[in-house]
Formats: C-alpha cells, structure tokens, sequence
C-alpha cells in the first residue's frame, strides 16, 4: 500500500505515453495523475507514516511535484510532444516517490537507475537544439556514472578483504554525483539550464536530495560517526562556496540557480555533518539543531529553489532567452512572477523573515554549540561551519541581487517582446511561497514532532531550547510581516490619498541619448567580487579595445566555465581522448599487420602455456 | 531422435537447392518457409537429449542456443522480406543470398549439434565459407576488401582451431589413451588422463583459433571491416548468431580441462576477455561509423562473456549471450534502417533524427541504451553478478571500461539523434516501416531482463 | 618405412625452403601440390604392411587427398592466377633473400628444438618439419603482396597442419578428413573467385593496398 502514490504515478505516466499522438489527452491524463498519486502519497503518510528519513525525502517530492505539472501545463504548449513530456514526468516522480520507500540495495539500484534514465528523456526534451547535445550526454553520462559506482558498491560487499575505506568512498562517490558534491557536480550546471524549467525545479528541490538519502540509508550504517560527519562537513564547506563563487558568476539564469543548489546541498551536508559530529561526542544541543537545521533547510530549499525555477521558467516563455545581460525590465512586465522571483530569493540567502533564515539560523546554533562545547574538534568543526555559511550567505545576497537586478529591474536591454505571464505559471509560485511562510510559523511546534521522529533518548532539554528559540524567531518573523503589511497599507490608502500620480522621466545623470544598453550589465554588478574571488573562478576575458582617441567599435566578453570541468575532466577526457586516437592506429587497414599481430600474440601465447 | 536432430540441418540445406534453382524467384518466400519449419523443429527438440556418433544434444545451454540461433533467424527472414522489398537489388544477388543464408543457418546448426571436434571444426569452417559471400552483398570494393580479410583473417584462424584439435588428441594419446575418433563425450571420459602440458598448448591454440571467430581481441581485427560492410540483416546474424557459436567451440575445450590446468584456462580467458573490452573500450570512443561502434560493441560483450565464463560458470554466460543476441540483432536492423535512409554510415553527417525518423531514432537509443547494461536490461543483472564474483581489481578496470564505452556510444548516438536536421537527403519513409522486428527484438530482451531481475 | 618417411618430411622442409624463395606463381602453386601429393601418400608409408593390407578407408582417404591436393586445387588456383593476370610476384613486403634466411633459421631452431621432444613412434623429423610449415604458410601471408600468394601460404600452412596430423598417427575418421578437405577445396574455389573480383574492382591484386577499411583518420 505504501508504494500506491507511485504506483498511480507510474501508471500515469504509461497512458500518457500510450496516447502520445493525441496531445491533449495526453496533459490531462499526465496532470490528473500527478495530483492523484501526490494526493495518494499524503493520505498514505497520513495513515501509516513511514520512518522519520522515508519521510522526510518524500515531502518535497509530495510539495514540488503538483506545482510543477501545473507550471508544466503552460511551459510546454508547442514546445513539443505532450505524450512523452507527461509520460516521463509521471515516471520520475513515480521512481522518486518509490526511491525512500525501499530498504533493499538491488531494487533501490534498479529504481535509481530508471529515475535516470527517465529524467535525461525529460532533459533532453527541446532536442531540436544542436547546444543541447552536449548537456544530455553529461547528464546521462553522471547517472550511469553513478550507476556503476553504486553497482560496484553493491559487489564490493560480497567480497573478502576489501578495505573499510574503498567500501565508504565508492559508496559517497556514487551517491555523491547525483547529489552535487564538488568535483562530481559537473552535471547539475548544464543539465538544470537544459531541462525545461517545471523539471528543472524537481530536480534541484528534490532529486538531488535523494543523492544525500541515500548515503544516509546505505553508506553509513556501520561506519564511524566522527569520519561521516568530518566527511559531510568537509564536502559540504568546498560545495557551499565553491557553488556560490561560481553561481553569481554566470550569466544564464538558471546556470545561476543550478550553482545555488550546489551550494544549498552543501549547506545541508554541513547541516548533518554537524548532527553525526554531535553525535559522535555526545553533545545533545548539537545534535538537535544539526538535526533541525537539516530538515528545516531541506523543505526550505525544495520550496524556495521551486519557486525560483518556475520563475525562470516563466522568464524564458516571456522573453525566450535567459540570459542575465540581455533581459532587464520584466517586474514591470511580469509584476507577479517578479515579485514572488524576488521573494523566493530574499527567502533562500538566508536574511529574515523568511523561513531560509530559520533553517541556517538552526545550523548556526549547531556551530555555536561546537564551539561553545570544549571539545577541540567540535570547536574546530564549529568554526569551520559558521565561518563557510556566513561567507556563503554574503555570495548569495550578491548572486541574487545580480540574478533580479540584471533580470527584472530597469530597462529591458536586448529583448524586443515579451510574452504576458500565465497565471497557470504564477500560482504554483503563490502557493509554494504561501507553504513558506507558514513553515515560519509551524516550525515551533514541528520541531519536537521532528526530534521525536529520530527516537534518541536524552535529547529532551536541547529540544525545548530549541522550541524557544524558534518561538522567538517565528514571533519576531510575525512582527515584520505585520509590520510591512501596515506599512504597505499606510502607503496605499493613507499617505498618497489624493494625491496624484505623474510620471516622469528617470534621471539620466545629463546624458543626452541614454539608452536601455547603457545599465549596468549582470557581470558589472558582480565584477569587485569576481576579481577578489579570481584566482578560484579563472575567468575567461576577451578584451576587443577600441583603436585610437575617438568612440568605435569594441567588444567585451567574459564566461566562468566551471572550474572542476576545466582542470579536472576535460583534461582526463582528453588524455583518454589522445590514447584512443593512438590505439586506433592498430586497426591501420593492412592485412598483413593484422595476421603479424596474430602471429605474435599466438607464439606468446604458447610460450606461456610452455613456460607456466 | 538422431534423425529429427538431422533434419534440423537438412531442412536449410534443401532449402538452399530449391532456391538456387529457382534461381532469385520466390526467395523471400522460401526464406520464411524454411525459417519458420527450422524454428518449429528447434522448439520440438527442446527438451530431447542424445548423444550420438555425429551430432547430439546433450545439454541446457546446446538447447538454448539452438533455439536462440533459429529464433534469430527467424526473426531476420521476416525482416528480409519487407527490407528486401524496399532495398531493390538484382536477381543475382537475391540469388545468392537465398542460397548462402540458409546454408549459413545450416552450418551454424551443424556446430551446436555437433558431438565430435572434428564435425565442429569443418561446421565452423563452412560458416565463413557461407558467409562470405553474405558480406559482398552490396558489391563495393569496400565490401570485397571487407570480405578477402574476413576469409584469410578467419581461416588462418580457425587452421589454428585444427591445429590444436589434434594436439588436443595427442594429448590423449600422452596421457595413455587410445581414442579412435574425436568424439566430445569420450574427451570428457578421460578428462583426468590428458596430458596437461600437451593440453595447453591446444587450449592456446584452440582459444586463439575459436577466439579469431568470436571476436577475441587480437584475432578481432576482421570484425570491424565485416560487420559493418554486410547488410544489417547479414551482420545482425553474424554478431547475434556466430559469435555464440564460435563461443561454444571455446567453451567445449575449456570442459576439457584436467584439475591442474584449470587455472591457467580461467587466467588466459581473463586476460583475453579483458584485452577485448579494453580494446573495444578504445575503438569506440573516437568512431565516427556507427556500424563499426557497433561492431565493436560486440567485441567487447565477447569479452564480457568470456570474463563471464572464466568467473562465474556457463548459465550468466548463457543469459548474458541470449541477451546480447537479442539486442544485437535489433540494433544492427536498425541500422541498416539507418544506412537505407541517409546513405552514410559516418556519425558526423547524420544529426536530428529524432525529428525526421522518430521510431528509429527512439528505438535505437533504447537499445544502445539496454545494450549499455541499464537496468532492465539482463546484461545489468550479468554484469551484476560479475561484478560480485571478480577479484577487486577484475571488478574496477570493468566498472572504468563499461563507462567509457557508455560515454562513447552514447555520444555518437545522442549526436546522431538529437540537434537539427542534417543536409542528407533522408528517405524516411521506407526506414520507418521496417521497424516491427526490431521492436520485437527488444521487448524479448526486457522480458528475459525482467523475469530474471525478478527472480534474483 | 623409417628411411620413407624421413625423406618425405625432409622433402616437405625442402619444399618450404624453395616456396619461400621462388617468385614464379605457377612453380609455387606446384610446390603446395607436390605437398599435397606427399601429405597423401605419406599414410601409406607409415603403415605398418607387415601386419595387413590397409582397409578400403586408408586407400579412400589417399586417394581423395592426391586428388584434391595434387589435382583439383592447382587447377583452380591456376584458372583463378590467369583470369586475374598476375604471374609473378613481383615486390614482397619481405625481400627473397630474406625470406630464404628467415626460413632457414626457423627451420634450424625447430629441429634444435624439438631434440629434447621424444615420442615414441614418431619420427625425430615429424614435428619440425610440420613446424616449419605452418610457419612458412604464415610467413607468405605477412610477407607477400598479392592476394593469390596468401592463399598458397594459407593452403601450405593447411598442409603443416595435416603434417601434424598424419606424422603422428592421429586418425580423426574417414568422413571428417573428407570434410576438411571439403572445406578447403570450397574455400579455395571462394578465394578465386574474390581474386578475380578483387582484380576487376581495383585493377590490381595487391592485399596491401587494400587498406580503404581502417580506423585512423577519416573515414573513407
């Protein structure tokens, strides 16, 4: 019974498909299903609630899914064939549905393996594009990739003699991938801005979470608590601000937000880090804000970054591109999608009254109580994290900033039209901004049902500590929301009564001609913190100056490629490249070679069997 | 019984008669007829077990891969009979071609039914015999160049395969045996008495010589250029159907193997399996013809099969041929769908075919995808399993191999598949209604991916 | 019979000797006959007459092998040399003079070799000789250009092979020698008849130019 929400998934998805040439058909039997299987999944955790990590990796799948079918409704109009959209959709949210609900290893890897491949058919759904060859191939080159680490992970324990730590890092790496650890997050950067953006927001708010379930569920069981949590720290400090660095860097929009998820997975994984450290030295208050900071950061995450996606996707279908230095203009034109852009983002740097600002407000806390804890690794952890989420929350302000600075303020610098937004886009973007806030406001009182979920005894004082606290934050959050709802009102009805409204011209600083080109592009906003952070970023500049006294023609190009691509992959992909192309020699065409090369191997051969 | 296990292969060869009779008349008709009497006879000497002076069927897998190989068959000859149609050639070579393929079938029944190594080698020699003029069907001096290093390459090779039939005897003869014939069933009488040095110099000689058949690499080199010149139908039974029986020819004279020299067979079947996906690994990544990547592909599920062999016993390597067969054999019909409809077979001409011939392209991706080993395919389950059975480093360089195969099949394909339409000519039409076996094809290898994922 | 059958081996290493020096195709394809005639007759000698007349299957096979061998597969291989226009072997990737000494020093470390090998029954030649054959069949097929030449390596190799075989007793049944040398009469017949397409599709019959086929660079 516990498989019934993907269960109704996956046989959505199959009619979806089946009825492929009729297209209407198609979305309605793909929608339908999805808000039944999601409607499944609530009244089956409602019921029978799973344990507390099953869970708590099926919310955002159970939150982000319904939003995103409906943003799908109007996304994919004539972009291509409904039937096959609808089909793989329900199919991957099936498999992710199935995914926290099985305990077996070799299902799980079957299951994990076809969410994969489900989810490349859905990235490479805009095939007609030459550019989008390339991002299909790494993203499905990481899910197999993953795939046969996890197999060998798998084979590995039924071996003898196999080292302790082979076993854990082939574990980490194969989960590692789908989750965006650094070095193995190659793939998010290119497969997010390539999947239409409803997929994109599933993947980022709850497909790579299953990255990091499954090295709870699989990985650690066994392993020291210290060496889990020095390993999710340490990964998740490199990711945080190796992802933030690189995400107010880019140009393309959802390149921006993709980075932003390597950098949230990151904050999550210091987050548990922080609780297995605790846990590994006995210290309860650590335990506990680790624990709540995790949770509170992942449905914040899923709800945020699901906003964002659906916002630039309703981005890319009014203004057909996305990219950062060619838009500018659009709250004036698509006010809601806008406005709730900015919210969602305000909401995921971690600045109050949202609730990104009570989930990192909990994994602070768990620094603190490190560092107040007197044990020296704990201080150092302790440190570690509060110095890395500190700085990161500072990059994504910028990110951000840049992000709705570039995309929605001022005038439109490239694009010429811009399509009305749909509300089929823009509610699912209420909604989910509506779950945010009264996550705000629920956090007090789910925050013992969340640490009683975990069933470790003693941790009783920390968790009403913690009720404190958040009752604190949550009040305080209530108060500015009262307080701005007051002052917004007082503007409209109070102050301007009566007056008149003119329009006028914006003030041009004396230039006679001004012109939409002339704003500050998204790589101006950013470029003090790209040259401070350069030596990381190594970005790419092409400089055209103009010739002479006078004002012709010149040229200025940048691009930050991903780091860990350009001096790790390509050049091990080039080297097996080069050795290819030398093996290839081999086969030269010459029938005498070939029977020599025979000959040769034949006599070697024989004189082995001889010899040995 | 004996009788009914001879009609097996007198039924294609009376077949073949009428056909060159009727001199390229009626040829897709007597193809089908004749393929599906065969498919009937295999099905009914399923479960028959006897072994007798000639020929024989005494085990599980001979059984399986008698039904595979006619099932194949099968499947090809309904192919042929709408591909035929749509490919125009001349009476000649409908001629030939209804002669040699069911002599082809023949034969290759021949080397599973065979009870006696000398029956074998002179049944496996007659493949590339009847073979060969399969390759020249297209007629280019591509073809024939193909065809001259297909028969010297193989019969060098498979003289070698005789070469160590009669060390292999002499070896019963060291070790005090007197045997008057090369019968296979009193080989494994006196299994313990063979000689053990004389043994491996045959099993060398016999692996390299049945080795050149299957595809080992270095006795590969003859595969690429064949495989890919023949028409898809030829090589869909060339890559599905001989290489099997080439791999049977090896697996006889591993059983042989006296307790002493076990080990060595395993190790030198190890290294050869390995050497084939390394190499096979290498060839792949940079190819620009896809038949060739093709090709290649099957080089390296040789090698897996044979790694299969050596570590884990003949039932994976069983499912794990029937597998490969089946996906093989769809493949290399689809792309010589693919060749019908764009006229090239270079990678880099051919873009966007998803949106010109969609089933083609889908169904192509699929099985290059299912031939990859993702699960459901049963080669995700074989390869699984050897993976859990290999010593550590057998399993990380396979794990490193598959990926790189993986990245560079899947890069031709996606490149060939995705993007905008091309500037060929493509003539879809006729490519798109051939695509009935294939899709057959692979819906028999999920179901085998399946039941057996289920069952394990 | 010993004296026999040490002349015919040592005739067989002769021949070896000669083939790989000899550029005239019509003298070579003699020479594998010649191998052919003596692989067949070399049964005979070795049995023991003493005892009893051989059966109707010794003469069988005999006569079978000379006929095929010695008869049948020059003929085809003379029909296939003329229709295709060659007559001479012209320029070999290894040079005659080479080739001789190469031969030769396989032939001395065979028989060096094979010292330490005593089976009884068989004689001290039988394995070097059929060694120096196999190994001169390959040495024509990696050494020589044209496609008619690495068919003559390959049938002599074949005939090392059935040395192998005859020199040591091994009996493998009537109807499996007559299979093989089915086969190989078939095979030839297939041989020509690509030579003779070979030679009209490229106007040449030189194996190694036939290299359109290969993976470096470009495809063709």
């Amino acid at each position: 019974m516990i498989f019934s929400s993907a269960g109704i998934a996956a046989a959505a998805g199959v009619l979806s498909l089946l009825c492929c040439r009729r297209g209407g058909l198609a979305g309605v039997v793909g929608l339908a299903g999805t808000i039944l299987s999601v409607t499944a999944g609530i009244v089956t955790l409602c019921t029978s609630p799973p344990n507390g990590v099953s869970l708590l990796f099926m919310l955002p799948t159970l939150i982000l899914a319904p939003m995103a079918a409906i943003h799908s409704r109007a996304y994919i109009k004539g972009h291509g064939n409904p039937g096959i959209y609808w089909g793989f959709f329900n199919l991957t949210v099936a498999t992710m549905l199935a995914l926290p609900l099985i305990k077996e290893f070799l299902p799980f890897l079957i299951v994990w393996e076809l969410m994969g491949i489900f989810s490349f058919v859905l990235v490479m759904f805009n095939y007609k594009a030459d550019e989008l060859k390339r991002p299909a191939w790494i993203y499905l080159l990481a899910c197999e990739a993953g795939g046969l680490l996890l197999m060998l992970f798998y084979a590995l324990s039924f071996k003898s003699g196999v080292s302790q730590e082979l076993f854990y890092a082939i574990g980490m790496a194969g989960f590692g991938l789908k989750a965006g650890f650094p070095l193995l997050h190659i793939w998010l950067p290119e497969a997010h801005p390539a999947a239409p953006a409803p997929v994109s927001a599933i993947m980022s708010g709850a497909m790579i979470n299953l990255g990091l379930m499954g090295i709870l569920v699989f990985v650690f069981p066994g392993v020291d608590p210290a060496l889990c949590g020095w390993t999710l720290l340490i990964l998740g400090c490199i990711g945080s601000l190796g992802g933030i660095v690189f995400a107010f860097a880019q140009d393309n929009l959802k390149r921006v937000l993709a980075y932003s998820s390597i950098e949230n997975i990151g904050i999550i994984s210091m987050a548990v880090g922080c609780t297995f450290l605790g846990g590994a030295f006995n210290n309860n208050t650590m335990i506990v804000f680790g624990i709540l900071g995790s949770v509170f950061h992942i449905i914040n995450h899923a709800l945020l970054k699901g906003t964002l996606f659906l916002g630039a996707g309703q981005v890319f279908c009014a203004t057909g591109t996305l990219s950062i230095d060619k838009m500018g203009g659009l709250m004036k034109r698509t006010p809601v999608t806008g406005s709730c852009f900015t919210a969602a983002a305000v909401g995921l740097s971690g600045l109050p009254p949202f609730n990104g600002f009570i989930g990192e407000l909990m994994i602070y806390l768990a620094a603190f109580s490190g560092i107040c804890s007197g044990i020296v690794q704990l201080r150092f952890a302790g440190i570690a994290a509060a110095l890395v989420l500190s700085l990161t929350g500072a990059c994504a302000v910028v990110a951000f900033s840049k992000a709705i600075g570039g995309t929605f303020l001022g005038e439109p610098r490239k694009i010429t039209e811009c399509q009305k937004e749909s509300p089929w886009m823009y509610v699912p973007m209420l909604c989910l901004l509506l779950l945010s806030v009264i996550a705000v406001f629920s956090a007090p009182f789910t925050a013992p049902a969340i640490i009683k979920l975990v069933k470790t005894p003693g941790l009783d004082t920390a968790v009403a500590g913690a009720e404190k606290i958040l009752f604190y934050a949550a009040s305080f959050s209530a108060l500015f929301y009262i307080l701005c709802t007051l002052i917004l009102l007082c503007r409209r009805f109070l102050l301007v009564r009566g007056a008149e409204n003119e329009s006028g011209p914006t003030w041009d600083c004396g230039y006679a001609k001004p012109s939409a080109r002339m704003e500050y592009t998204g790589s101006a906003i950013i470029q003090n913190l790209a040259d401070l952070f350069n030596s990381f970023l190594q970005i790419r500049r092409k400089v055209d100056e103009p010739q002479g006294l006078f004002p012709s023609k010149a040229s200025f190009e940048w691009e930050s490629p991903d780091g860990s691509e350009r001096f790790f992959w390509a050049p091990v992909f080039k080297f097996a490249a080069g050795v290819s192309d030398k093996v290839h020699k081999f086969q030269s065409g010459y029938l005498h070679v070939y029977v020599l090369i025979m000959t040769v191997a034949l006599i070697a051969m024989v004189i082995w069997a001889i010899v040995s | 019984m004996v009788s009914m296990l001879a009609l097996l292969i007198t039924v294609p060869m009376l077949t073949a008669v009428i056909a060159a009779v009727c001199r390229g008349r009626f040829c897709r008709l007597l193809l089908l007829s004749g393929s599906i009497l065969h498919l009937g006879l295999a099905l009914y000497c399923f479960n028959t077990r006897i072994d007798g002076r000639w020929i024989g069927l005494t085990s599980y897998s001979e059984a399986i891969l008698l039904v595979l190989t006619s099932g194949l068959y099968f499947a090809v000859c309904c192919y042929c009979c709408s591909w035929l149609k749509a490919e125009e050639c001349s009476k000649k070579s409908l001629w030939i071609l209804g002669i040699c393929l069911p002599l082809f079938l023949a034969t290759m029944t021949l080397v599973i039914l065979s009870r006696n190594f000398g029956v074998m080698w002179v049944a496996i020699e007659a493949t590339t015999l009847f073979s060969a003029p399969l390759i020249l069907f297209h007629r280019s001096g591509r073809a024939l160049e193909a065809m001259w290093k297909y028969l010297l390459i193989c019969s060098v090779g498979i003289g070698l395969a005789l070469l160590g039939t009669l060390f292999l005897a002499f070896a019963a003869r060291m070790g005090g045996v007197e045997l008057h014939d090369l019968r296979i069933s009193e080989f494994l009488n006196i299994k313990e008495s063979l000689n053990p040095g004389w043994f491996k110099v045959a099993f060398v000689l016999a692996l390299a010589g049945y080795g050149t058949k299957m595809g080992l690499v270095p006795f590969h080199t003859w595969l690429p250029d064949a495989h890919s010149e023949a028409p898809g139908a030829v090589s869909a039974l060339l890559s599905a159907g001989l290489l099997n029986c080439s791999f049977l020819g090896v697996i006889r004279f591993a059983a042989l193997a006296p307790d002493k020299v076990g080990e060595f067979c395993t190790e030198l079947l190890i290294i050869l399996g390995v050497l084939s996906l390394a190499t096979a690994a290498f060839f792949i990544i940079r190819q620009g013809d896809f038949k060739r990547m093709l090709a290649y592909s099957s080089i390296e599920h040789m090698g897996i099969a044979s790694i299969l062999f050596a570590v884990c016993g003949i039932e994976m390597t069983m499912i794990h041929l029937v597998a490969h067969s089946a996906i093989k054999m769809s493949l290399f019909l689809l792309a010589g769908n693919l060749l019908l409809a764009c006229g090239t077979r270079q990678i880099s001409r051919i873009s966007g075919l998803f949106g010109v011939m969609p089933a083609n392209a889908i169904l192509f991706l699929a099985g290059v995808i299912l031939i990859c080993g993702v699960p459901p395919s049963p080669l995700f389950f074989t390869e699984l399993v050897l993976l859990c059975q290999a010593p550590l480093w057998l399993a990380l360089l396979m794990v490193l191999l598959l990926f790189m195969v993986f990245a560079g099949m899947m890069k031709n394909v996606l490149s060939m598949t995705m993007g905008k339409k091309c500037e060929l000519e493509i003539h879809a039409a006729p490519a798109e209604r051939l695509i009935w076996v294939p899709i057959a094809g692979l819906c028999a290898a999920l179901a085998v991916g399946i039941v057996f994922g289920v069952n394990l | 019979m010993n004296m026999a059958i040490d002349l015919v081996l040592t005739a067989f290493l002769g021949i070896c000797l000669m083939l790989s020096a000899s550029s005239r195709l019509v003298h070579c394809i003699r020479l594998v006959a010649l191998q052919g005639i003596l692989l067949g007759v070399l049964p005979l000698l070795m049995w023991n007459w003493s005892k009893a007349c051989p059966g109707a299957e010794i003469w069988g096979a005999a006569f079978v092998n000379i006929m095929v061998k010695g008869v049948l597969l020059p003929i085809l291989l003379i029909r296939a040399m003329r229709k295709a226009g060659v007559k001479r072997e012209l320029e070999p990737l290894a040079g005659y003079s080479w080739s001789l000494l190469i031969v030769s020093v396989a032939s001395a470390l065979a028989l060096w070799l094979s010292r330490s090998l005593t089976i009884p029954g068989v004689s001290v030649l039988a394995i070097p000789a059929a060694a120096v054959t196999v190994f001169t069949g390959l040495f024509i097929i990696v050494s020589r250009r044209k496609a008619i030449t690495q068919s003559l390596g390959f049938l002599a190799f074949e005939n090392g092979i059935a040395l192998f075989g005859a020199a040591m007793h091994l009996e493998y049944g009537f109807f499996v020698e007559l299979g093989i040398l089915l086969d190989v009469l078939v095979l030839v017949f297939v041989m020509g008849i690509a030579v003779f397409q070979i030679s009209r599709e490229f106007e040449h019959i030189d194996a190694d130019r036939l290299n359109l086929l290969t993976d470096t660079g470009e495809v063709k």
